[in-house]
């Protein structure tokens, strides 16, 4: 069990440094200077010379990446080039945002998508397992963007009852934590449901129903009980990509997350900022997934016993 | 023993994280699909199963009406976008200046966009990038997936740890991330898009066919095929592959809706195709300012998108349940 | 087993709540009660309250050469151009009382108003000049707008690093009030140069101790950290919260007087129809509809706003650029016919909704110099034929206009409609869309095919817009390759005339030469810029050059009816 842990977490380690060469990588070989895109209309070929030798970035690939990764050991991920500040203060700045509608988000994904996956188990192949699990494939094929530009036309423009963009109150958190929430609801419901109609298979299952227990007191009590494990570390698994930034939900609700962040480095060519976020976001994801799999060790007797 | 099993069960979680993670908010996997122990059920019941293929999912057809009403709407949009200039008789770049970002009026039944051209006409046009972009990346990762599967299953040691690698480290991505880091470097556009994808695509795939190579190995067929000196290759592409196939057909049916998705969201994002060439996520995208003013033709592209995805995850819904025994009842 | 579940989705809770603590914004402040529209944001309601619609750069102005707007409220300039009611601009004393020119153009004897206070506490001295020279030139720092005092002497070599200081050269001072500024040559629009943001005057203390608390020139906090950012202008820097807010606090001690709003609270807020929203529910008081031009109509039809409407000529010029170097426009023939065959009257009217005039030079209207009796360009698709004709290509041609792919969809939808409009003369347009930093790169090369842009005043003078694209560096590295040598050397020795007659004269010539006979560029519009204001907000004076970025220090607010 301790052993296992603890090779997942030696695992996590080069995987991470992996994926911060992979990100320096794919940056460096940029097509265009960034002074030139940060000077734009007023660009000077004499300014662009000098600043571009200031800063370092005629150096060699290896020396700027030796550079950056002790750097950013000690928390510094550079300055960006358009905001003028250190990258891990804007992401400090952004990530509460982010965390919020995460939370929203993964809530509303919890408290549809759990009790849907049940029911529909329970009753499975009736009219309401079809439409539950309809609504679950509605969701999981929603093209979020225009979901939100839906809920903005129908909530905010046409009933005028929600704020359309936004984040400063609750009320703003409504429209983007459902369509995320939607969206996410899909993965758990089917998880779910699948998870438990493979639980209800086995013998303890059908020792329960010939004593002539009510069915769906023998989901709940019984089965519910094991097959909750694939689903708690799913959503330790969604949490965790929901911290790493919703792109989409973001930049339609204007809400200045991780994800706008890194739209609009991507537009504005920031790359030591797209550099930063980008790193900083998988860097969750993979702390999710080793967070879920220790979880998913111990919720699962036949793998803590060992 | 035990962390052996262990790491199939994390490799299984971490397919579906990693699909799950294709696209925002629709984190969802093929669960049987994953799983190695239907093609061990599979391989043992039948010899041939290719023909056997084709038989199930004809059955498949004939019982689930649902899955054939998906295939029939799949087929009308690939047919509507192949035979537009048929459909509709506009020129979809026809600008109309004084007619722009109307709601359906006369001549245009879905109303015109922000250069007053023909949002019904666009559509159909724009549907071709994003059926196309569902298809070729979808194949193209499939097929590399299954190779480097194939060699890492069948090869094993220094050349598997290698490709599982590189697969563990590109599945760390969220893939519309790492499709915007593509992006980033190689310049916006439809080739960008096409090589985020397949790129990206591969490395799920590679890892299932790997388990199944791995568990096939010691099937005694393979045993005997070793035995007598059939060569590696033939082994893998006569015995192992065709045991493969009606999972990588499930896996196939469930990728390309998550790709059309990604697609749409990245032209959404101003990242994907480009004009004056169009895609529906890009229409949606051109239209945006106009949602309050003409809300027609800003969410109808969003409609088509929705339509095909649903489509094509019932369909996947379907072909798993017929071709993959752990779910039947 | 039970429990051991209940307790990590117990943990998970906790975790998540904690979270949640964090992301709570420490904004709750009340409102100021009896107000009739209710703001939310907790600012009191003599606050202007505007939109920005991406997150301000810096309030730096040595590191931007965009987002001004915290710069232009927070800081004094030597010279102060302001606009006119003829539309126009005048210069006017800012923190220079006054000012002597010599003779020969080159030096500035400038006399320093006394008293000005920095918010540190220091006053503005001429010590303070120097070091905004200095820092600008300074090659630890990286600054983008050092283009404005490099014509200094010995400026160059501080920018080489061949010397740390302009003292006793560039700049000469006499005593805390009194300095000279000292040209290499005649610049007969420096006056002019001294009133932009990047020639705010900064103050030595405020700086070095903003450069210790960030750890160096490079890590600054000046320009981000509200404290740190000193200045000695009509407002203070005083909150910036990242991708919501910026508050702009009224200085009490201001020279001119304080001003009479307490504050300017910028909002980022990056769709239209938020902004849209937010300005119709009395949140916001001025809407700036650059990039929601297709609300103009809207809002000119609406009897509630339509005498809200502000209009402000642009001193900017959105143009065609022509390679003369890509086959065939080397040919003028070809370049009159292009110039001949847009109907700009049908764009302006459908895509800009009618705001702006139609351009047929370089130099907007309300620009000094700017030429009343310059022939119209045309549209005659026939006459746009023939020269075809002429120069051997009836049957057109295949050409390539390039976009940067971050300006977004109305440059887009612009070329598409050139793209259509073109067809007439059967040439035919790809349109393609390069990424901004290749898109800038290959134009810095030369080999830039067409592609389009605006280019907006910095000063009122001709120079700043001729100069910039027909002087024989610009020329090719904004890609023109204008061939006609006799002109560019006309064009670079303008600036040195010294007789201000002569010199507009010699532009008004050299308009017409290039524009019309040698049709080195396609002029397309001189756009207004729209905005409607909420009926309390009184005394708003837009920049002089129609900028999105303004000083608020004459506005008033009254209160709510």
């Amino acid at each position: 069990m301790g052993k296992y842990i603890t090779k997942r977490i030696l695992i996590s380690i080069p995987l991470m440094i992996a994926v911060v060469l992979v990100v320096f990588l794919m940056l460096q070989v940029l097509p265009g200077n960034p002074i030139t895109v940060m000077m734009g209309e007023k660009a000077n070929p004499a300014v662009i010379e000098r600043v571009t030798e200031q800063m370092g970035l005629n150096d060699p690939v290896l020396v700027r990446f030796g550079r950056y990764l002790v750097d950013a050991l000690q928390g510094d991920l550079g300055i960006s080039y358009k905001l003028n500040r250190p990258i891990a203060t804007l992401i400090g700045e952004a990530f509460p945002n982010t965390v919020k509608l995460a939370i929203t988000a993964a809530l509303v994904a919890w408290i549809i998508g759990i009790p849907a996956g049940i029911v529909s188990a329970i009753k499975k192949d009736t009219l309401l397992d079809r439409s539950l699990m309809g609504f679950s494939l509605v969701g999981i094929s929603l093209p979020v963007f225009w979901a939100a530009m839906l809920m903005q036309f129908i909530f905010a423009s046409t009933l005028g009852i929600l704020p359309i963009s936004g984040y400063s109150t609750w009320k703003h958190m409504i429209m983007p934590a459902f369509v995320l929430g939607w969206a996410s609801s899909g993965t758990i419901a089917r998880l779910t449901r699948s998870s438990l109609l493979g639980i209800m298979k086995n013998d303890y299952i059908r020792t329960a129903r010939a004593k002539g227990i009510k069915e769906s007191l023998v989901v709940i009590r019984h089965g519910l009980k094991n097959a909750m494990i694939p689903v708690v570390t799913m959503m330790a698994m969604q949490f965790a990509s929901l911290l790493s930034g919703a792109v989409l939900t973001e930049t339609v609700f204007g809400i200045g997350g991780i994800g706008v962040l890194m739209v609009s480095a991507v537009n504005t060519r920031d790359m030591p900022l797209l550099q930063g976020s980008v790193i900083f976001s998988t860097m969750i994801i993979i702390l999710g997934n080793l967070v879920a799999d220790i979880l998913y060790s111990f919720l699962d007797p036949k793998i803590r016993e060992q | 023993m035990g962390l052996r099993k262990i790491d199939q069960a994390a490799d299984v979680l971490a397919d579906k994280i990693v699909s799950g993670f294709a696209m925002e908010g629709s984190d969802w996997i093929p669960e049987g699909a994953t799983e190695p122990v239907s093609i061990e059920e599979e391989a043992e019941a039948e010899l041939a199963p290719d023909e056997t293929l084709k038989e199930q999912i004809f059955s498949m057809f004939r019982h689930n009406k649902l899955a054939l009403v998906s295939a029939i709407i799949i087929l009308l949009f690939i047919l509507l976008t192949i035979f537009a200039p048929l459909i509709s008789p506009c020129d979809p770049n026809a600008q109309d200046m004084y007619n722009r970002a109307s709601n359906p009026c006369e001549g245009h039944i879905l109303g015109t966009d922000s250069l007053g051209r023909d949002v019904f006409t666009r559509m159909l046009y724009g549907g071709r990038v994003s059926l196309m972009v569902g298809l070729l990346p979808t194949l193209i990762s499939m097929v590399l997936g299954t190779i480097l599967g194939l060699i890492a299953g069948f090869v094993g040691g220094k050349t598997d740890n290698i490709i599982m690698r590189i697969a563990d480290v590109l599945m760390a991505f969220p893939s519309l991330l790492l499709a915007m880091l593509v992006s980033y470097t190689l310049g916006k556009g439809m080739l960008t898009i096409f090589i985020a994808l397949s790129f990206v695509g591969w490395a799920s795939t590679a890892r299932m066919v790997r388990s199944e190579v791995l568990s096939l190995r010691e099937k005694e067929y393979v045993e005997a095929a070793t035995s007598i000196g059939v060569k590696r290759s033939t082994i893998m592409f006569r015995h192992i592959l065709p045991n493969c196939l009606s999972t990588l057909v499930v896996l196939f049916t469930m990728n390309v809706p998550a790709n059309i998705l990604t697609e749409s969201s990245l032209s959404f994002l101003g990242i994907g195709a480009q004009p004056p060439s169009t895609s529906w996520g890009l229409l949606v995208f051109e239209m945006k300012k106009y949602l309050t003013q003409a809300p027609v033709p800003t969410l109808a592209p969003g409609i088509a998108i929705l339509i095909l995805v649903v489509a094509f995850n019932f369909l996947g819904d379907a072909l798993r349940d017929q071709l993959d025994p752990s779910l039947k009842d | 087993m039970k429990k051991k579940l209940f307790a990590t989705i117990l943990i998970f809770v906790m975790i998540l709540t904690c979270f949640a603590g964090c992301s709570s914004n420490g904004n709750d402040n009340n409102p100021g009660g009896g107000s009739a529209v209710n703001y939310d944001d907790g600012f009191g309601e003599n606050v202007l309250r505007i939109t920005y619609d991406h997150e301000c750069e810096t309030g730096d102005p040595r590191q931007t050469t965009a987002d001004y707007i915290i710069p232009m409220n927070i800081f004094d300039t030597l010279v102060m151009t302001v606009s006119t009611e003829d539309g126009g601009s005048e210069l006017q004393p800012g923190a220079a009382e006054t000012w002597e020119i010599s003779e020969d153009g080159k030096t500035y004897s400038m006399h320093l108003r006394q008293g000005i206070k920095f918010t540190n506490g220091e006053e503005l001295t001429a010590d303070d000049v120097l070091y905004t020279v200095d820092s600008m030139l300074d090659p630890e720092r990286s600054t983008l707008n050092s283009p404005w005092m490099d014509m200094l002497v010995g400026a160059q070599d501080v920018l080489d690093g061949k010397a740390t200081t302009v003292e006793g050269k560039g700049v000469i001072i006499h005593d805390d009030y009194n300095f000279d500024l000292v040209l290499n040559e005649s610049y007969a629009p420096f006056l002019a140069t001294l009133s932009v943001p990047g020639w705010s005057i900064l103050n030595r203390e405020a700086c070095d101790a903003a450069d210790e608390a960030g750890g160096g020139k490079t890590g600054s906090f000046f320009g981000s950290e509200p404290e740190y950012t000193i200045g000695s202008g009509p407002f203070i820097l005083k909150e910036w919260v990242l991708n919501d807010h910026i508050y702009l606090e009224a200085n009490p001690d201001y020279w001119q007087g304080a001003p009479k709003i307490d504050g300017v609270l910028i909002k980022v807020v990056s769709d239209s129809d938020t902004e849209k929203m937010m300005f119709d529910q009395g949140q916001t008081d001025i809407f700036d509809l650059d990039n929601a031009r297709h609300l103009i109509s809207e809002y000119t039809a609406s009897d509630q706003w339509k005498d809200c409407i502000v209009p402000k000529v642009t001193f900017g010029t959105t143009y065609l650029a022509i390679n003369e170097n890509i086959e065939p426009f080397e040919d003028v023939r070809v370049r009159k016919a292009l110039q001949m065959s847009l109907d700009k009257q049908i764009i302006l009217d459908t895509l800009y909704e009618g705001t702006g005039v139609i351009a047929h030079g370089i130099f907007p209207e309300s620009m000094v110099g700017y030429n009343e009796n310059l022939p119209e360009i045309p549209y005659d698709v026939e006459a746009a034929k023939k020269l075809m004709d002429e120069a051997g290509y009836a049957d057109g041609f295949e050409m390539t206009i390039a976009m940067s792919s971050s300006d977004g969809n109305s440059t887009l939808e612009l070329l598409q409609i050139i793209q259509e409009q073109w067809k007439a003369i059967n040439v035919t347009v790809n349109i393609d869309q390069m990424d901004e930093a290749s898109w800038y790169d290959v134009r810095a090369t030369g080999e830039l095919p067409m592609y389009t842009a605006t280019w907006w005043g910095d000063f009122n003078d001709p120079d700043n817009f001729i100069y910039t694209f027909f002087s024989s560096a610009s020329t090719k590295t904004r890609s023109f390759n204008y061939y006609n040598k006799d002109a560019i050397a006309r064009i670079e020795a303008a600036r040195h005339i010294i007789d201000e007659d002569v010199r507009m004269e010699e532009y008004r010539e050299l308009e017409q030469l290039v524009i019309q006979e040698d049709a080195a560029w396609i002029p397309l519009f001189h756009l207004q810029k729209i905005r409607v204001v909420q009926p309390r907000v009184k005394g708003f004076v837009p920049h002089w050059a129609g900028w999105g970025d303004c000083s608020y220090y004459s506005v008033e607010l009254t209160p709510a009816a």
